[in-house]
């Protein structure tokens, strides 16, 4: 194999590393910001759904405020994930606040779901939606 | 193309052509940094729409109508 060829081959090597590393970084990117979209998507679903059954009067204004107090720092912390991703520079490793932030996703859930009123059979649809989701999240954002 | 630049040979419909890495490349860069930006339009979106819904769900937490915003 003449000299020239080899070094060629060496940069097609090199080149497809390089355009490896590139996807790989992209698609991590990508699927963050899927798992961003899906957790706003959650969120959003269950403030327009209280508002709703509120509207309705198939929760009480208690049971409203409750709700949406435990909503409240859920939607902050899906905002600053998505501030987070946004700010993550293309090509460099995830940030390692995103974890920080995805660990206190369970946590502020589970509380939110707490206070989701038994006996309604949208709350319940809703409640198994919501933990599906975040699941998700969670599974794209790690 | 420069002329020590790595090249592949591409066959199409019985004819070969040969094609510069880096043009290669800097189709790929455009397509990545095309997705890129859709991503980041979504995420900014989100932060806008994540804005109203916090000042929503405070008023409504603080026992304001659902429908009061700022």
């Amino acid at each position: 194999m003449r000299r020239a060829d080899r070094i060629d081959r060496v940069l097609v090597v090199a080149f497809a590393l390089g355009l490896w590393a590139c996807a790989a970084s992209t698609s991590q990117y990508h699927a963050a910001t899927v798992g961003a979209v899906t957790l706003h998507d959650a969120l959003a679903a269950v403030q327009d759904t209280a508002d709703v059954l509120h509207d309705a009067a198939q929760i009480t204004d208690a049971q409203h405020q409750a709700i949406n107090a435990k909503l409240v720092p859920l939607l902050m912390l899906g905002d600053e994930i998505a501030v987070t991703i946004r700010q993550w520079p293309v090509g460099t490793a995830a940030p390692a606040q995103l974890r920080n932030l995805i660990s206190q996703m369970g946590t502020l859930t589970q509380a939110l779901i707490d206070v989701l009123p038994e006996g309604v059979a949208q709350s319940a649809l809703l409640k198994k939606a919501l933990a599906v989701q975040v699941l998700v999240t969670q599974l794209l954002l790690s | 193309m420069n002329a020590n630049e790595a090249i592949v040979w591409v066959e199409v419909a019985g004819k070969a052509y040969k094609i510069g890495v880096g043009v290669i490349e800097s189709i790929l860069a455009a397509l990545r940094s095309a997705g890129v930006e859709a991503d980041q339009a979504r995420l900014d979106e989100i932060h806008a729409d994540y804005t109203a819904r916090i000042a929503r769900a405070e008023a409504a937490a603080a026992g304001g109508s659902p429908t009061d915003g700022p």
